[in-house]
């Protein structure tokens, strides 16, 4: 007996099995892998942050922006923050954050960098960044947020009652720690970086 | 007195770790053993890094270990793991091993990377494929597994080796 095939059963069979087989991928959970960096340089101390960032401000956390990956395939989980006092630099209004790491929608992964937790929206940190050419200012994975109680972020608005982690970082920025890999920041690094944060500012 | 003693301490301590007491504690933690990339007794890797030379250095002292084969993918192999370079001064790491479900990753930052000496760079590298052959930090700044560039080591040393072997001397 001769089998007789219908093209176009045999295409549509083909397109339901592809079809399923992607909705059946976007229901899996997420994995979780850990990705393990060496680091040049340390941000463990109030100091070592001041000496590396561009900015440290106390922001809080709107909402999670996006998760994407940039052009050197790195994965990144980006938040809109309003900026509440600025301790270093020039960043001011709403402007977008990038934490490394996120959870990879496609690999249906979520990928840990580092030790540094993820900010939670809702939630007020003190945050120390470099502003990037991508559009955000970016809080590297040794880096942990200091976040502030509800409490301190109210009594951070009065200035008699001076709030004491807000004055421990402002010692430490009288005092930066200078480290042997400490390079100049992409900011430092051109004459006027106002394009970059412009670019970071969230409309 | 001893009250008295134990709570000044505790007060000095606080003071001194107060900016800090978020964050991770600087220096390294002994860690778990990482996944790992290699498939079997092999790890094939392909490189697009620009510091091919110090790649082939880190490759060799891993092969003189002699239990998993580290080399350099052809036609004919699916690499387990991609060695590329990218250029952040934004990020703090000079290297950073990634799993995925697909090949996994080295990343080598040239941002840090074109300032280290060579024995820095093979160091960058040699630890990226020590996590690739499972070995996890170690709070050592002799070894090489050692968290951050602050280490002392560009080779696999004793606290190394001595992972490498718990973790491959059984492996058939």
């Amino acid at each position: 007996m001769k089998l007789a095939i219908n093209p176009k059963m045999t295409v549509g069979i083909g397109t339901t099995a592809v079809l399923m087989g992607a909705v059946a991928w976007f229901t899996l959970p997420y994995g979780t892998s850990y990705a393990h960096p060496t680091y040049a340089v340390s941000l463990s101390t109030a100091e070592q942050a001041a000496g590396w960032a561009d900015d440290i401000f106390v922001a809080t956390v709107k909402d999670q922006a996006s998760v994407e990956r940039t052009s050197d395939d790195l994965l990144w989980t980006t938040y809109d923050v309003d900026v509440k006092e600025t301790l270093k630099g020039k960043v001011n209004s709403t402007v977008r954050v990038a934490q490394e790491g996120g959870d990879d929608p496609v690999a249906r992964e979520r990928v840990m960098v580092g030790d540094s937790p993820s900010l939670v929206p809702g939630k007020t940190y003190i945050l120390a960044t470099r502003v990037t050419s991508d559009g955000w200012h970016h809080a590297p994975s040794n880096f942990t947020p200091v976040e502030l109680s509800a409490a301190d972020a109210k009594s951070r608005m009065s200035e008699a009652s001076g709030d004491p982690t807000l004055q421990d970082w402002k010692a430490a920025l009288r005092h930066p720690a200078v480290q042997t890999n400490l390079q100049p920041s992409e900011a430092a690094a051109i004459s006027d970086s106002s394009a970059l944060y412009s670019k970071a500012q969230v409309d | 007195m001893r009250a008295a003693g134990a709570a000044v301490l505790l007060c000095g301590g606080l003071v001194v770790l107060s900016p800090g007491t978020a964050w991770a504690i600087d220096g390294c933690q002994d860690e778990q053993n990482t996944a790992g990339s290699v498939d079997g007794r092999e790890l094939a890797y392909e490189s697009a890094t620009s510091f091919g030379a110090q790649l082939d250095q880190a490759r060799d002292a891993w092969n003189a270990l002699g239990r998993i084969r580290v080399r350099r993918d052809d036609a004919l192999t699916f690499a387990d793991l991609k060695v590329s370079d990218v250029d952040r001064g934004s990020v703090t790491w000079s290297g950073l091993w990634s799993p995925s479900t697909g090949t996994d990753q080295i990343y080598l930052n040239k941002y840090y990377l074109r300032k280290y000496n060579e024995n820095q760079r093979r160091g960058v590298i040699s630890h990226e494929l020590g996590h690739a052959l499972r070995l996890g930090h170690v709070n050592d700044r002799e070894a090489l597994l050692h968290c951050s560039d602050a280490r002392t080591a560009y080779t696999p040393q004793f606290h190394d080796k001595e992972m490498y072997r718990s973790i491959w001397e059984d492996k058939k």
